[in-house]
């Protein structure tokens, strides 16, 4: 008898793969925009940015939630560690590359700020739209440090340590006004992903540990009050998008559960949340500039009902589909015409000119894809998956 | 628990801008304050905004500390746009509920909070 040869690979034993893997290989493929698996806490997500710290007890809340298709498997802390640094010159080893305002000098290995006028350090290094982690050492008092000109933290000093999207410009400002204060080893260093962030307290959802039946599975908790997660919107842009998410809430009328919208405007949205007609169920609706409604309609079964489920939206660009735990509900096509203008990414409400449009109730490990380079067994994949998390049995 | 409090906070209009900058001082970020709220009869007029929040035993201290007039030692203040003068005045007319997170749902205490204030949540335009 001839033996099985496994240097070829003809016979080569079919190796087993959980469904974490396989959805986990989706994503070293770059198949899949974005994963957030709540199911693996400890590598996945941050609590208040300036703090940084990996959320893992039920309660805390969540500042920062990481894309688990761009970790590689990395702890949250060792991934953002090891990104690479846009600063020039952050060690300070020469008199370059740094714009030094009023009583700045650089000397010795270090940036120093003289007198008591205010006076920013700056270079232009920062991608709009993109978060940075952040780190320097501050000694001799405090500074205040900006990722573009609009979002900033004040009053760092010792060993800084912040996570900030870079707005308008994308210019770094170490800003000082008092004598004697010296920076060094300033880095900034980019998250890829769409990783979603909430830097008010207040407005962070909560991490909890919910039971389905047999099942124990983690999920990121929305009281429906003024929770809220922004990003860089993407999914509209690239033509479609694939969501697979899961959901437990009651029924509610007309919330947000993931958007794209304009923080200048309340008028063009692309919007998946809960219906008006039928509050417990699921509702796409894309709107444009010009107040032209493209697409608005309902799942024919019920999503928002007290109950976990497993739900996948899949858009084209011309069509749509809806699957509740695994069953048809409801398709059609539509024609995409005039132009969206969006500037932000919500998940579990809606961030335009105001914030509104809360959801309530918990959202599980949500998946984002191009519907082009995804399968339709490797959307089933991502069901499954997220089935497995929660107990639900897929139709 | 981490956070064995949930909190309901509101505050006047007048008060908002330096209560926001006094979170921002105590790093909890800039707009916490931004949910408008209604005093009724007049449902379109905004005189208060508020937040709620799972909170720990030391943040509901804090808070109640500066509630009755004690702010935090060492918080450079005028460094945020406020001074100590305007940080206790914008705490001294917040107001504040505290009560065990579970007792409630965190929905229910907030809306049976602000019945008891007299508030209501602004209605949002429709999308």
């Amino acid at each position: 008898m001839r033996g099985l040869n496994f240097s070829t690979g003809i016979n080569k034993p079919p190796k087993y793969r959980s469904l974490a893997e396989q959805v986990g290989i989706l994503g070293q493929d770059g198949k899949i925009a974005a994963r957030y698996s709540f199911g693996d806490t400890s590598s996945l997500y941050l609590d208040d940015q300036a703090v940084g710290g990996n959320v893992s007890a039920d309660a805390e809340t969540v500042g920062l939630v990481l894309d688990k298709a761009q970790i590689g498997g990395k702890t949250a802390s060792a991934f953002i560690a090891g990104q690479s640094n846009v600063v020039t010159n952050g060690g300070f080893d020469a008199d370059s590359d740094w714009t030094k305002g009023t009583g700045w000098s650089i000397s010795g290995g270090v940036a120093t700020h003289s007198g008591a006028t205010i006076g920013n350090l700056s270079q232009t290094a920062l991608t709009v739209g993109k978060t940075y982690k952040i780190t320097m050492t501050v000694t001799g008092g405090n500074v205040n440090v900006f990722a573009g000109s609009g979002n900033f933290v004040t009053n760092v000093t010792g060993s800084v340590n912040l996570i900030l999207e870079a707005v308008t410009n994308g210019s770094i400002f170490i800003q000082c006004a008092t004598d004697g204060v010296a920076v060094d080893d300033v880095s900034y260093c980019e998250i890829p992903g769409l990783h979603f962030l909430q830097s008010d307290t207040a407005k962070e959802p909560t991490f909890k540990i919910r039971t389905n039946g047999s099942a124990t599975y983690n999920a990121l908790n929305s009281s429906g009050v003024d929770e809220l997660l922004t990003s860089t919107p993407s999914m509209y842009a690239q033509g479609g998008m694939v969501m697979v998410f899961g959901v437990s809430g009651a029924a509610q009328s007309d919330k947000i559960i993931f958007a794209e919208s304009s923080s200048a405007s309340v008028t063009q949205l692309y919007m998946l949340g809960t219906g008006i007609t039928d509050t417990g169920a699921l509702k796409l609706f894309i709107r444009n500039d010009a107040n032209t409604t493209l697409l608005l309609v309902e799942s024919t079964v019920d999503i928002a009902d007290g109950s976990p489920h497993v739900v996948t939206v899949i858009d084209t660009g011309s069509s749509y589909e809806f699957r509740v735990d695994g069953a048809a509900a409801g398709s059609g096509s539509y024609t995409r015409s005039g132009t969206l203008t969006l500037n932000v990414a919500n998940m579990l409400a809606l961030k335009r000119t105001t914030e509104s449009n809360w959801f309530a109730g918990d959202l599980i490990s949500p998946i984002f894809a191009d519907p082009t380079v995804v399968s339709a067994a490797e959307i089933r994949t991502m069901e499954a998956y997220i089935a497995q998390l929660m107990g639900v049995t897929l139709s | 628990m981490i956070n064995p409090w949930h909190i309901v906070m509101a505050v006047p209009v007048a008060y908002a801008d330096h209560l926001n900058r006094c979170g921002a001082a105590l790093d909890y970020g800039w707009s916490n304050f931004s949910l408008p709220l209604v005093t009724p009869p007049d449902l379109d007029t905004v005189t208060h905004y508020a937040c709620d929040a799972p909170a720990s035993e030391g943040f509901k201290l804090l808070a109640e500390a500066a509630v009755q007039g004690t702010l935090p030692a060492g918080v450079p203040w005028k460094d945020y746009g406020v001074t100590e003068a305007q940080a206790i005045a914008a705490f001294g007319a917040m107001l504040l509920d505290a009560e065990e997170s579970g007792t409630r749902t965190p929905r229910e205490h907030f809306d049976n909070t602000l019945s008891q204030w007299g508030l209501e949540q602004k209605i949002q335009d429709e999308i």
